[in-house]
């Protein structure tokens, strides 16, 4: 099934080319980007059941993009009527775009117009399952069913939460030559099982999610057995002792290691602010010849991938790394502008009330001759190390490329065997470049994630997706 | 909007409900070292409903409730429409019953503010007029910064005759500071303030740029070992949401918590200090319509006040406080000079996680100083990795004081025996 279009876009759409046109008569580009979003939010938890439209995922609104001859500015706004429009165009003519009291010793930017080149698209994404048909009461009594089942399955499980999310995106980028439209859902779920551990709770997620609709449930449900035997493993679970250990990162930990220690590192936005280190390493190694990494909304099919950017630029798969050689970024329009390098489609917002950011999307780590090393073989190959599982969070550090991981879970390794101790929390720190050019071993396995969200320093929160195979690396772990 | 909300509530006859209305306006100002790269301005409305749908099941009363989105320009069918869907998803959110709070029409507050003397535009550009003014030197100086000015308008009403609104102004921004020599490094900082509090901003930009010169200087990282360790700043705050979160009645209720009034939440031998922390207001009302006001959270180490919504605190027996964001902490005599001896003092870190369900803290670091009899060292690299629940009852804090949105207390903590991975 495709998504349907939203009569809300399809009802302003004239409107915004009126005010468009109006704007253009006294500014060199004028664009609009109106969304139209809804996202709903299931879970189940001891402190009970929710349903409901999240805030953060459903938005109706529109950012204007305005030149004038020297320097861009942004008019984010909700109200829009035929009456309305004088008022907008007020706006930007009065407040947004005469600037006045910049201070002494601060000057303005001086950038060239965005060439405004023709293009019409209209793309709606697939799903097998409408969640909307499945309907609230299946939803939240399957989600209501796994939760029951996790906490049979052993008596120290205090809770087992579980959720499912799912948003309906539909915008519209509009400019004097420009006309697209875009329509896609995505869903995602997780499992978080939480078990005492002397005064403190331990907890495991587990996640899935995909482009598209209530079908990730099944996958969802199938994560359970995952979720229980992660946090029954942290009850015994020791703090590790520090050190650097040959490790084996599964396909999640990969991907939290290409997302926070290189992806950020690579968002042009960064280079243009001398805040990536990666600027300088272009034509470069950066990584063991095994890496080849790409980033793109169209390269995978998962929560993060659409068929353009929040500044109208088509989405694309962009080869980062290839053979272990730094090859572009990724970047945003006003970025590539500043570089004069070309948009890789990786503008985006956190929603039409904020300002454009180059943004990863589906990061992944391919590796270069598949089916190489399997998993069984990374593990015999390690004398004295860990399996690193279950990534909670981590941090980026474009300038320094300064690693921060961390992990619920370091399985021992002890001359080839999984020795079942179990170590966390972790925490992995390093050189970004010295890890990734430890990479000795990949294996043919591939796993792409998106439950979570990524955000840009502290805030800016989008949807991503990343992933990769197992590696086997050099890391150090506190 | 709010009329024909309440319309159509009457006509879907939905006797049960709670509307909140929020206005939002912004400036913001985007700069890239001295040039300002893009400027922004933002007037948004957003509202959201939720309704509540009482039954009965196996002899017990239930009150499920669903949360829908209303927008600025939606017809009177259209909300009807997003209003029934919640209404039909709430008969299968099966929680116990609770009642929502009983209050009454009152005076809008406008929360006291200097930001309210002039226009947003002209907010953003005093408080970046007084970011870049510590900018003055050669060898380290402000890479990046956003700087936003906002107004709030907040509106809240619900069936039990609530209906309260406020207003407040912020400032809040981030800022990157950056040295080039020796090594070319950075360091990340925010900002927040709910006046214009220009000199602020300046000294906390002065104070970044020597830390990012300080970091530029470090070379080593720390022996990996055991130290005693000198967390600082926002830090402290960071800790202190272990004692916020756990006392939370959602937590509580679920069981993720086992505290109550009265427990001794640093353990029953404390050598350091006890700890006296108070929950502070953040806003007029919480977003249920309470009226928010200071009160003790731990008093000597000991729990004094569970707090939290009105659902949780109903099915636990308290009296419904709204939930907390701020706490000040009042404990604190050692002069930082005497607290830092012989310690570690980690004041940058990538990120600082605080795990309030396992009491456990770390993060890798970007800039510390090792205070030792033969001088002080300035270091990079490493992570710490602590658990609080281990390590609160020899805590020592700062005489110096540090004032936030989230925190205010004790610039500095002292806690002893943290693993540090080097």
């Amino acid at each position: 099934m495709q998504v349907k279009r939203s009569a809300f876009l399809q009802a302003a759409k004239p409107l915004l080319q009126k005010l468009i046109g109006r704007l253009n008569e006294k500014y060199g580009y004028v664009s609009v980007l109106a969304a139209d979003t809804r996202g709903k939010f299931y879970n189940v938890a001891n402190t009970g059941v929710n349903a409901g439209e999240d805030e953060l995922f459903t938005r109706r609104g529109f950012v204007l993009k305005v030149y004038d001859g020297r320097s861009y500015g942004e008019y984010s706004f909700t109200h829009m009527d035929e009456d309305a429009i004088p008022a907008i165009a007020a706006a930007v003519e009065k407040r947004l775009m005469p600037l006045t009291g910049l201070p002494e010793g601060l000057s303005l930017s001086a950038y060239g117009q965005i060439p405004d080149e023709p293009a019409t698209l209209l793309k709606c994404s697939e799903y097998a399952m409408d969640p909307d048909g499945k309907g609230d009461e299946a939803i939240l009594s399957l989600l209501t069913a796994i939760r029951e089942e996790g906490k049979a399955r052993d008596e120290r499980i205090v809770d087992c939460a579980v959720g499912y999310t799912f948003q309906e995106v539909h915008k519209l980028f509009l400019s004097p030559r420009r006309d697209l439209e875009q329509n896609f859902l995505w869903s995602d779920g997780y499992i978080e099982a939480m078990c005492p551990k002397e005064d403190d709770i331990v907890c495991y997620m587990v996640g899935a999610s995909d482009l598209g609709g209530a079908e990730v449930l099944d996958r969802l449900r199938s994560k359970l057995d995952e979720a229980v035997r992660g946090a029954l493993e942290l009850i015994d679970s020791e703090p590790i002792p520090p050190g650097e250990y040959e490790c084996v990162c599964t396909p999640a930990v990969t991907g939290m290691i290409v997302h926070e220690a290189f992806g950020h590192g690579v968002e042009m936005d960064m280079f243009v602010k001398d805040r990536a280190q990666a600027k300088q390493f272009i034509g470069e190694y950066v990584a063991s010849p095994l890496v080849t990494m790409h980033d793109g909304a169209a390269v995978q099919r998962d929560t993060g991938s659409y068929f353009f950017d929040d500044e109208g630029v088509l989405s694309h798969d962009t080869v980062i790394i290839e053979k272990g050689i730094l090859k572009r970024g990724i970047s945003d329009a006003q970025s590539a502008m500043h570089l004069g390098t070309v948009p890789t489609g990786n503008g985006r917002r956190e929603s039409f009330e904020r300002k454009a950011y180059t943004r990863m999307t589906n990061t992944t780590n391919t590796y270069f001759e598949p089916g190489t090393d399997t998993f069984e073989d990374m593990i015999a190959s390690v004398k004295d190390g860990f399996l690193l599982d279950n990534p909670t969070s981590g941090m980026e550090d474009p300038k320094n490329w300064g690693i921060q991981c961390m992990v619920n879970v370091a399985r021992e390794i002890k001359d080839g065997k999984l020795t079942g101790r179990v170590f966390s929390p972790i925490v992995l720190t390093g050189y970004v470049p010295d890890l990734l050019k430890s990479i000795t071993m990949v294996s043919g396995d591939f796993a792409l994630e998106g439950a979570g969200m990524c955000g840009k320093g502290w805030k800016e929160w989008v949807k991503v997706s990343d992933g990769g195979p197992c590696i086997k690396a050099r890391i150090r772990l506190g | 909007m709010r009329d024909m909300i309440l319309q159509a509530l009457r006509e879907l006859d939905i006797p049960v409900y709670d509307i909140t209305l929020e206005k939002e306006r912004s400036a913001e100002l985007f700069f890239i070292r001295k040039t300002l790269d893009m400027r922004r301005i933002k007037d948004v409305a957003r509202c959201a409903v939720t309704v509540y749908r009482d039954f009965e099941a196996d002899g017990r009363k239930y009150r499920g409730r669903s949360l829908t989105q209303i927008f600025e320009g939606m017809s009177l069918d259209e909300v009807k429409a997003r209003l029934k869907s919640a209404l039909f998803a709430a008969q299968f959110v099966k929680n116990p019953f609770y009642e929502l709070y009983e209050g009454k029409k009152e005076e809008p507050v406008a929360m006291p503010s200097t930001l309210a003397d002039r226009s947003l535009e002209d907010d953003a550009m005093l408080m970046a007029q007084a970011l870049f003014a510590a900018d003055t030197e050669e060898d380290a100086w402000i890479n990046s910064a956003e700087v936003f000015a906002i107004e709030k308008q907040v509106t809240f009403l619900n069936s039990s005759g609530t209906d309260v609104s406020y207003s407040r102004y912020l400032v809040e921004g981030e800022f990157v500071t950056q040295c080039k020599t020796p090594q070319d490094v950075e360091q990340f900082f925010q900002f927040a303030y709910a006046d214009l509090n220009t000199e602020a901003l300046t000294e906390k930009a002065r104070k970044a740029i020597a830390a990012v010169r300080d970091r530029a200087a470090a070379q080593e990282s720390p022996q990996a070992g055991t130290y005693d360790v000198v967390l600082s700043g926002d830090q402290v705050g960071t800790l202190m949401n272990y004692y916020l979160d756990r006392a939370n009645a959602a937590l509580v209720y679920a069981q993720y918590s086992d505290w109550a009034a009265g427990k001794r939440v640093q353990g029953e031998e404390v050598k350091g200090e006890k700890l006296n922390l108070k929950l502070l207001p953040q806003a007029p009302y919480s977003p249920e319509g309470i009226p928010m006001a200071a009160r003790p959270l731990v008093e000597n180490g000991e729990l004094r006040t569970l707090y939290g919504a009105l659902r949780f605190c109903q099915y636990l027996g308290l009296e419904p406080t709204g939930n907390y964001e701020r706490v000040g902490l009042e404990n604190g005599a050692v002069p930082l000079q005497e607290l830092q001896k012989g310690c570690l003092c980690p004041v940058s870190f990538s990120g600082f996680e605080m795990d309030s369900f396992t009491g456990h803290f770390g993060g890798e670091i970007r800039l510390a100083y090792l205070y030792t009899e033969d001088g002080v060292k300035i270091l990079t690299g490493g992570s710490i990795n602590g658990n609080l629940s281990e390590k609160q009852g020899k805590l020592l804090f700062s005489k110096e004081r540090y004032d936030t949105m989230d925190y205010t207390g004790p610039f500095a903590v002292r806690i002893e025996g943290v693993e540090v991975a080097g």
